[in-house]
């Protein structure tokens, strides 16, 4: 399932050649003022809408940004390139993101019962869904980005950041238990409910003729 | 579904599950993330699209679950530039100014 999404259309945007990239890692590494310059210029903005979709709050994202630029400058004479540049820095602003998180992480668990219990196996055929429009004619229409931000957004935590993690920034799931400090199976289970739930959620959108 | 509807459902599963070996929708429910990602060894995979050609309620379900992550890849936001949001210039000097007074590279 590749395809054009809002992540990895961020990340073309900070799309540099390999020589480029290789020279502003050396000017770096040389600690060279105009190189860290050129460094938040060019990853600013695609850093601070990764802190925000995983934080959804713009102080804590620009926290997140300001730690993850810090932790480059302190720590990029131990980049090595067997990964992108971007790929470090966006591993770098997630966990700082994360971090932050954490650190406001909401008082009450809302329970997700309610948007898919455990065990869902009332199913009913559905013959009046419809998937014949492509994913990205669908995710066009403002009505449906909106309704599927919002339903994401409604998600509890500890769910949200699961598509978050796993579904929109695309990181596997092992990686994404090494993050969330918690098991493989744990995050599958838990990954599985949170897209249950918003299945559940964007139903509507499935009906034939629904926008 | 009515009751009578249910229980044909139920014993028609488990004619075929003893029969064929065939999942049931609780344990192909169990294998959807790891069949979306393909981690599901040839043979279970196998057990669970024979499942699946024979249980429309999970096909159904299946392909909405899967329009569901796409969907929720498609429209992430802060939609990508120029129309995404953007980092405050202020931060942006901030970051710079805080570099100046860190300690450097190691």
């Amino acid at each position: 399932m590749e395809y054009a999404t809002a992540a990895n259309m961020d990340a073309a945007a900070t799309h540099e050649s390999p020589a480029e990239e290789a020279a502003l890692i050396a000017a770096l590494k040389r600690g060279e003022d105009a190189a860290f310059v050129t460094l938040v210029q060019r990853y600013g903005d695609y850093l601070y809408r990764v802190a925000l979709r995983v934080t959804r709050n713009e102080t804590e994202a620009g926290e997140a940004v300001q730690e993850a630029f810090i932790s480059t400058f302190r720590g990029i004479a131990r980049f090595e390139s067997r990964s992108a540049l971007r790929t470090w820095l966006h591993r770098l602003v997630v966990n700082a993101a994360l971090m932050r998180r954490r650190a406001v992480e909401r008082k009450a668990e809302v329970s997700i019962e309610d948007l898919a219990p455990e065990v869902d196996l009332e199913r009913e055929p559905q013959p009046e869904w419809n998937f014949t429009e492509s994913v990205e004619t669908q995710a066009a229409r403002d009505g449906v980005r909106r309704a599927v931000n919002e339903a994401i957004d409604r998600l509890p935590e500890q769910y949200r950041i699961l598509i978050v993690l796993r579904d929109i920034e695309g990181y596997d799931t092992r990686e994404v238990a090494q993050m969330l400090d918690d098991t493989e199976g744990n995050v599958k289970v838990r990954l599985h409910r949170a897209r249950t739930a918003l299945k559940r959620q964007l139903e509507p959108l499935y009906r034939a003729k629904a926008i | 579904m009515n009751v009578l509807a249910r229980i044909q459902r139920f014993l028609t599963y488990w004619v075929i599950k003893v029969t064929h070996g065939m999942l049931t929708c609780g344990e192909a429910d169990r294998f959807m993330v790891d069949y979306l990602e393909y981690r599901l060894d040839p043979e279970v995979r196998e057990r669970f699209e024979n499942h699946l050609e024979n249980c429309i309620c999970c096909k159904d379900f299946l392909a909405a679950y899967r329009r569901t992550v796409e969907l929720a890849r498609a429209c992430a936001e802060p939609a990508a530039p120029p129309a995404g949001p953007r980092m405050p210039p202020a931060l942006m000097e901030a970051i710079i100014a805080a570099r100046r007074g860190a300690a450097p590279p190691s």
